[in-house]
């Protein structure tokens, strides 16, 4: 794969009222491109160019990132930005390396991606359906076995599958083509293209809702005003997940895998309250003796009580268990779902997996 | 909500932890158009109150202690601003101002489950709803909420 040089100023990223950024991003662009004919915008602020005959001419990759920051630091230090640089294989691993203002060696870059979080790749959805599988590395995911992750994330998630795992070097959502047109404009005096907007056409009541939620974003930081994204699972807590208000790099969701039955999956109606931190719980029989779920599928006796913490209910009927698939890459791990209801008429949603029983839902 | 949603109006939710999003929208929500602030903390009014800008129907989930200025304050921007603000307690008394219309679920059973067999199906459910004005007499309704499919629906 080929080693490119990105250069990133956080400075040059959004566009402001008066488009400065974008005119000083070109100026960049101008300059780099006196030495490096081949370098192409990426995005706002991101620009790359092979690293392979600058290197030669320059006389090795250092020398290369020591040029730029001298052609372009007076430049980007008077539009207030910094300039992040590095070098790497791949579009995805040479932008991870400029963030980190590092030059990877060649035949490293498998390596130095490891360790980075799986929130690099800019998808919430996979990422939280990592994080609760206790994926959180771009490496534990690149572990995975290929067709799997098709199975489980779908096809953009087995894209990112392979960018991880070296076999692609440019991750989808990184490039922004509207840079391009953008550019243009500026020799041709256009004025930019409106704002894009959340919804394909908008309406004013959208424009109000999205105004009032970036207003409190503003306020209450951009983690704590979400929006619904549906998502694939048995679980309700994997149909359906929060993710903030605004972000940017969805995977579009093919209709197919809209259409498609979900195996094992819980039957209507579904909890109302899906717990995002499902906590432990123990199920026992009259006789106080635990119960679990057997190889075989089959409780291992009639529960009678679900304790969390110091409270316990009464059950008075249940459902289940339902075996789910169990997890391929854990070999003996075995999953199952368990409807119970109290003596108060309280329904809940519980989970055996990793031998032990959890909280999952409950239905208000 | 449900048909507010669904007619292009937008809902907003604040205060409801860990909110089930696919029960809601097997009640009929268009949760595209839902804004959820989960965890507002001490600024659970504030949320309220820029929610009730943007959106035309707020479900409110507010703590235990609600000083009756937040309340008023709150209720004044959605009359003023023709917005639906639905507060969701656990006891009538958690919320300072009587409100217009106050619905109560008194009663609850789910049908389907039995030892092991089944599932959770139904749940037929007494409703009560009071008026504000003393002369209007309570009326109890029984629900199916939710029904096999997660709807809502008139029970006999």
């Amino acid at each position: 794969m080929e080693r490119l040089v990105a250069l990133w100023c956080p400075g040059f990223s959004n566009e402001g009222p008066r488009g400065e950024e974008v005119r000083a991003f070109a100026e960049l662009l101008d300059s780099v491109r006196e030495r490096c004919p081949f370098v192409e915008p990426v995005r706002r602020g991101v620009a790359v160019f092979p690293a392979r005959a600058p290197s030669r001419f320059f006389g090795g990759e250092d020398a290369v990132i020591a040029m730029l920051r001298n052609d372009l630091g007076a430049l980007c230090e008077n539009q207030g930005t910094a300039l992040h640089v590095g070098i790497s294989e791949g579009l995805f691993s040479a932008l991870c390396a400029a963030r980190r203002d590092v030059i990877i060696p060649p035949g490293e870059f498998l390596a130095f991606l490891r360790p980075l979080p799986i929130t690099t790749l800019r998808r919430s959805e996979l990422a939280v359906l990592c994080q609760r599988l206790g994926l959180h590395t771009l490496g534990r995911f690149a572990d995975l076995p290929y067709e799997r992750v098709l199975e489980r994330f779908g096809s953009d998630g087995a894209h990112c599958h392979q960018v991880v795992n070296g076999r692609e070097g440019e991750l989808l959502g990184i490039r922004d083509p509207s840079i391009h047109p953008r550019l243009r404009s500026l020799e041709e005096a256009i004025p930019p293209p409106a704002q894009p907007t959340f919804f394909g056409g908008t309406s004013f009541a959208d424009e109000r809702a999205t105004r009032a939620a970036l207003r409190l974003q503003r306020r209450f930081g951009s983690a704590s005003v979400q929006v619904a994204r549906e998502a694939y699972g048995h679980d309700p807590n994997e149909q359906a997940v929060l993710v903030p208000f605004g972000s940017q790099g969805e995977e579009r969701v093919t209709v197919a895998q809209r259409m498609a039955p979900w195996p094992g999956r819980i039957p209507s109606p579904s909890p109302t309250v899906v717990l995002s931190a499902p906590p432990p719980v123990c199920l026992v029989d009259k006789t106080g003796t635990p119960v679990w779920v057997s190889v075989d599928g089959l409780l291992t006796g009639e529960p009678e009580r679900v304790v969390l913490g110091d409270k316990a209910k009464t059950i008075v009927a249940w459902a289940g268990p339902w075996p789910l698939a169990t997890r391929w890459w854990e070999k003996r791990r075995f999953r199952a779902r368990l409807q119970v209801l109290s003596d108060k008429g309280e329904g809940a949603l519980l989970g055996f997996e990793h031998g032990q029983w959890w909280l999952l839902g409950r239905y208000d | 909500m449900a048909h507010a949603s669904s007619t292009g109006h937008w809902c907003g939710v604040v205060g409801a932890r860990d909110p089930g999003v696919t029960a809601m929208k097997e009640l009929g929500l268009d949760v595209r158009r839902v804004i959820f602030v989960p965890h507002p903390q001490a600024g659970w009014a504030d949320a309220a109150a820029e929610l009730l800008d943007g959106v035309d129907v707020l479900l409110l989930c507010p703590p235990r202690n609600v000083p009756h200025a937040a309340a008023r304050r709150l209720m004044a921007r959605a009359k003023e601003r023709r917005s639906v603000l639905l507060i969701r307690t656990v006891t009538p008394k958690q919320w300072p101002i009587v409100p217009e219309l106050t619905l109560s679920l008194t009663s609850a059973s789910w049908q389907g489950v039995g030892h092991g067999d089944g599932h959770l199906t139904a749940r037929r459910v007494a409703v009560t709803v009071h008026g504000r004005r003393g002369a209007s007499r309570p009326v109890e309704q029984w629900l199916w909420l939710p029904t096999r499919q997660g709807t809502v629906r008139e029970a006999g």
